[in-house]
């Protein structure tokens, strides 16, 4: 990477010369340096969009602008192809990126993230799970046990022991066509214990999944694993809770359980190279803030990552948030690190599995 | 001639078609290089990526499965679309209009959308299943999804029209003298069929066999939706590496491979058709 450095410190010297220049007169005047990065009229932030912007917007955005006069524009998603693309082309237009929390241990790895500036929020405060050296978690949202009403309301699964007892919970099952999140379900099925589930034994997860093969359909997006469950397509399966969450506040034949909850998040980082680091660890740092994780929380089912957030919020919101108290004792985390290391091995065993 | 310099309709022709040419280099032989250029890196040995698809068998197994449901769908396409073709060319005015829009407003509406219209019908409780179960004609409901058939009926809706127009263009060349002059010569509908109506033919069967071979092999949405474990194309996988673990060598190596094995067929697919008389898609 000589060129990017070469680069990098060519800016630095056009701003620190920019900057000995300015402060001559600041000195006189104001009497501290100017700083090196000018504040940008916006900062570009990349997430999901639909309702997890919405409730950003509410607690993040707009007093961010509030606070230091910075528009904040948001673009689509931007995976890890898009990171990618951005870092070959050393063209980096995006300042904060709300990413799947899977990815980002594997954006690290491949050395893409700007490390996190912790001297602008106490890390001690923040969930250890949440706070990373170059990403911070966005929320706490579980993979979560659901099922149909109508088929199975005077009998309800309580765990994913019960998914896999087909004969005492007869019925279709549901699960994600992906290695990802569906192995750590099998394994509990299958009565590892939850803090035992990492790193996962490939072998008996599918051994697990073997099991109930036969009473077995997969979904392939979000918005699919609950339409499954509220048409009946299928009597229970997995599906994240914010995607049960409006139907059944709606009336639809459908509800779910925290018990054996999979913990999984979004994660706020920057990709190396941004032209606005300082103010994007800005932003980030301004999320953090308990009151404003609290209202965040009232927008959207996630859970916050700063436990004192939950403070400020009603019992009646914590019951339904993943992160409480209560419902975070229920499930497990995923450890994205086991598969930013171990991805394209399992995920081809998963998907021998699927064609043999 | 010595004004070999002067204006012709081959140079002429050469002007014009500059410009798509530039496009096509630009947009497609370009970022088609590129491709084929990444398979070969970050490798210790020659073919490394190539070398990772042959050895794990579900990349195999994808790919088989990719080029055996494009050609069923193939088949299935011009079986059907070869009837309605043929009577379509036969209408004109109000009647034709209608079953174009017939056939057009489905191909202007998004897979996606018509990929669920698809699912609402076949689930297990869905519209098809519950009709039939009313009526009595079944008990337990059948399994049209999470399965091939699923694949199959969705990528023939989809793709019915990529059949259909081409065969509709070429059914409207035929001169109905021909059949006529084969009837008077004594041959029956059959015989005329066969080796008049189908020969002429022939270059819409072609065009439209490549065009619905060449876009199923592509296929992602719709496989994904209506087919079960087992029915996984190779786009899918090309994409888990693109998104997922982030594997761009070994992508690009799935895509070249592709990519060779269309433009394969394709030459044999050509020969075949050009001994057979029918001419290529090219003619």
């Amino acid at each position: 990477m000589p060129k990017k450095t070469n680069s990098f410190s060519r800016r630095r010297f056009v701003q620190t010369t920019t900057a000995l220049a300015t402060t001559s007169a600041a000195i006189s005047t104001l009497g501290f340096p100017a700083i090196a990065q000018s504040k940008p009229e916006q900062l570009v932030i990349a997430s999901g969009g639909g309702k997890l912007d919405e409730a950003y917007k509410a607690a993040y955005f707009d007093s961010f602008t509030e606070k230091t006069g910075i528009e904040i524009i948001t673009a689509p998603y931007a995976g890890l192809a898009k990171i990618q693309s951005m870092v070959e082309a050393d063209n980096i237009d995006l300042d904060v990126l709300n990413i799947d929390a899977a990815e980002a241990p594997v954006a690290g790895l491949k050395g893409w993230l700007e490390p996190i500036d912790w001297s602008l929020f106490d890390r001690a405060r923040v969930l250890p799970v949440a706070a990373r050296d170059d990403h911070v978690y966005a929320e706490v949202a579980a993979k979560v046990l659901a099922w149909n009403t109508d088929s199975l309301g005077d009998n309800p699964p309580k765990g994913w022991a019960d998914f896999w007892n087909v004969q005492d919970v007869p019925g279709q099952r549901s699960l994600w066509k992906q290695a990802f999140q569906t192995l750590e379900v099998a394994l509990m099925g299958d009565g590892v214990a939850k803090d035992q589930i990492y790193p996962i034994d490939i072998d008996r997860g599918l051994g697990a999944l073997d099991k109930i093969r036969d009473n077995l359909i997969w979904w392939e997006s979000g918005g699919q694993s609950a339409q499954f469950l509220i048409d009946g397509e299928s009597d229970l399966g997995s599906t994240w809770n914010g995607r049960v969450f409006d139907p059944k506040a709606d009336g639809a034949p459908i509800d779910y359980t925290f018990n054996d909850a999979l913990f999984v998040s979004g994660s706020w980082c920057v990709v190396k190279g941004c032209k606005n680091t300082k103010w994007a660890m800005d932003f980030i740092a301004h999320t953090l803030d308990p009151e404003r994780q609290a209202t965040y929380s009232m927008n959207i089912p996630y859970g916050p990552v700063v436990p004192e957030a939950l403070e400020h919020l009603p019992a009646e919101r914590l019951a339904d948030l993943p992160s409480s108290e209560e419902n975070f004792s229920k499930g497990v985390f995923s450890d994205f690190d086991f598969w930013a290391e171990n991805g394209e091995e399992v995920i081809n065993a998963f998907n021998e599995w699927l064609l043999g | 001639m010595s004004a070999s310099r002067a204006w012709s309709p081959a140079t002429g022709y050469a002007v014009v078609l500059l410009l798509p040419c530039l496009f096509l280099l630009v947009f497609f032989v370009w970022p088609m290089a590129a491709v084929i250029a990444r398979s070969f890196a970050d490798q210790s040995v020659w073919f490394e990526h190539y070398l990772t698809v042959l050895e794990r068998s579900s990349y195999l197994k994808v790919l088989f499965y990719t080029l055996q449901v494009a050609t069923s769908v193939t088949i299935l396409c011009l079986l059907i679309a070869y009837p309605v073709a043929a009577v379509v060319a036969k209408l004109d005015g109000g009647w034709l209009h209608l079953c174009f829009a017939l056939i057009l407003i489905p191909f202007w509406t998004s897979t996606v959308i018509r990929t669920y219209a698809w699912m609402v019908l076949f689930q297990r409780k869905g519209v098809l299943n519950g009709l039939l179960q009313e009526v009595g004609l079944i008990e337990q409901p059948l399994k049209l999804m999470h399965n091939s058939i699923g694949v199959h009926i969705g990528m023939v809706h989809v793709l019915l029209p990529f059949m259909i127009l081409p065969l509709v263009s070429a059914f409207r060349n035929i001169d109905p003298s021909y059949m006529r002059a084969a009837g008077v010569l004594g041959a029956n509908p059959l015989r005329a069929f066969w080796h008049v109506y189908l020969p002429l033919s022939m270059p819409g069967v072609s065009a439209g066999v490549a065009l619905v071979f060449i876009t199923s092999l592509g296929f992602f949405i719709t496989p994904a939706l209506l087919g079960g474990e087992r029915n996984m194309m190779i786009a899918v996988l090309i994409e888990q590496q693109v998104t997922v673990t982030v594997n761009w060598p070994l992508a690009s190596a799935l895509a070249s491979i592709l990519l060779l094995i269309t433009a394969a067929l394709y030459i044999l697919y050509e020969r075949v058709s050009r001994r057979a008389g029918g001419g290529g898609v090219l003619d």
